[in-house]
């Protein structure tokens, strides 16, 4: 059998042996250890990286729905008060309306009925007196007259001050002053608003469609207004046959009332016909949108 | 060489059982675990949020960028209403003005024509 000592040797080496085996086994697991946790770790650290990421795109979208709502119920706020003040805009629109057609109305009744009228001795302001002065006929330049001396037209700026006034004629007359208001009211009230987009086209419809309607509004009024004066008059014409008393005056006016409510009928018309155009354009760029 | 002495035999044998019982990859281990456990958690959180988005019906890549475009769109808007509407509101006021100022004078002039 071994010696002692050969016995020791022998376990000596095999103890190496199995020292060695089992210290390079629990290197190898100690590097696979430390090769997953890195792996892990760097996973772990891009994977915080992209939730960071994420939330800061979380963050901003919610501070643009934040601000997409603030500026949404902002637009309905200022939408209502466009509606208000384009609400105010046609009233004043047709007050506007109103007043000129009235007023129209009224120049023309006085000048309609001004022919045959009989206006005296009348002192022009160059100092000449017209006696027997009758109105023959009004003209944009002047007065024609009838008068002792003859024939004659007279200037606007030379009539007396209580004819201009009467007949609403020169530079302080009424009408071409409440006209000129009115164009202007028009014009400017239509916000001109440079942009390119088709919303904008869109606008643009709206608006005319707006204008539109509040000149329908007024010529309605005003074709009702001179459709009551007719009925008015042929009631005072009756009235006037009945007591066998002169109607000539009378029917004169109501031809010419009639017939302006027929050029306002007319127009009516017309508005109509270009509102329901602009309608069918607006829809068309709509469903293009 | 005859190796007589016990304790170096004792010495061998106890670094063979040190090297048996030490746990350090046990611990690296466990720490990767804990790594893992720890990215399942962020994932779960990164979902949440993609469900979030999703629920918005916008996609999370460009959902920034189209919601700045949009608020640009609606700024822009009211910018140019609220001019719309200072511009209109002036009108409003100079028209109603004007109305008021027209008035009595086609009144006066009615009422003249009426005697």
């Amino acid at each position: 059998m071994f010696e002692e000592s050969k016995v020791w040797l022998f376990t000596f080496i095999f103890a190496a042996l199995i020292g060695i085996g089992y210290g390079s086994f629990y290197l190898t697991t100690v590097d696979e250890a430390n090769l997953a946790l890195q792996e892990s770790k760097s996973k772990l650290a891009s994977t915080h990286e992209a939730l960071a990421y994420k939330k800061k795109m979380w963050a901003d979208v919610e501070a643009h729905v934040v601000k997409n709502r603030e500026l949404s119920e902002q637009n309905g706020i200022l939408l209502k008060a466009k509606d208000v003040l384009d609400t105010r805009y046609r009233k004043v629109a047709s007050d506007f309306n109103y007043s000129v057609e009235s007023m129209k109305s009224a120049v023309d009744k006085t000048r309609g009925g001004a022919p045959g009228t009989e206006l005296g001795d009348i002192m022009l302001t160059n100092g000449k007196m017209l006696r027997g002065a009758k109105i023959r006929k009004i003209d944009p330049s002047g007065l024609s007259l009838i008068h002792a001396d003859g024939i004659g037209l007279v200037s606007i700026d030379l009539l007396p001050a209580e004819i201009k006034e009467r007949y609403d004629l020169g530079p302080s007359a009424l009408l071409p002053e409440m006209e000129l208001a009115r164009a202007t009211f028009l014009e400017k009230a239509v916000v001109e608003v440079v942009d390119d987009s088709r919303s904008s086209e869109i606008s643009a419809v709206k608006k005319r469609i707006s204008t539109l309607e509040i000149q329908m509004e007024s010529s309605t009024k005003h074709k009702e207004k001179l459709e009551k004066e007719v009925k008015d008059l042929e009631d005072q014409i009756k009235a006037a046959e009945a007591k066998r008393a002169p109607t000539q005056s009378l029917r004169t006016m109501k031809d010419v009332v009639d017939g302006n409510a027929g050029m306002a009928r007319n127009e009516l018309k017309v508005q109509k016909l270009e509102i329901e155009k602009m309608k069918a354009e607006l829809e068309l760029l709509q469903r293009k949108k | 060489m005859v190796i007589k002495t016990p304790p170096f035999i004792y010495m061998v044998l106890s670094s063979v059982l040190f090297l048996c019982s030490c746990d350090k990859p046990k611990l690296l281990m466990a720490e990767k675990d804990q790594a893992e456990s720890e990215i399942k958690r962020l994932l779960d959180e990164a979902k949440t949020l993609d469900g979030k988005f999703f629920s918005l019906g916008i996609d999370a890549a460009t959902a920034s960028m189209k919601l700045q475009m949009q608020n640009r769109d609606l700024a822009h808007k009211n910018t140019l209403l609220e001019q719309e509407l200072a511009t209109l509101s002036k009108k409003c006021t100079e028209g109603e003005e004007m109305v008021k100022s027209l008035l009595p004078r086609l009144e006066s002039y009615k009422a003249k024509l009426a005697r």
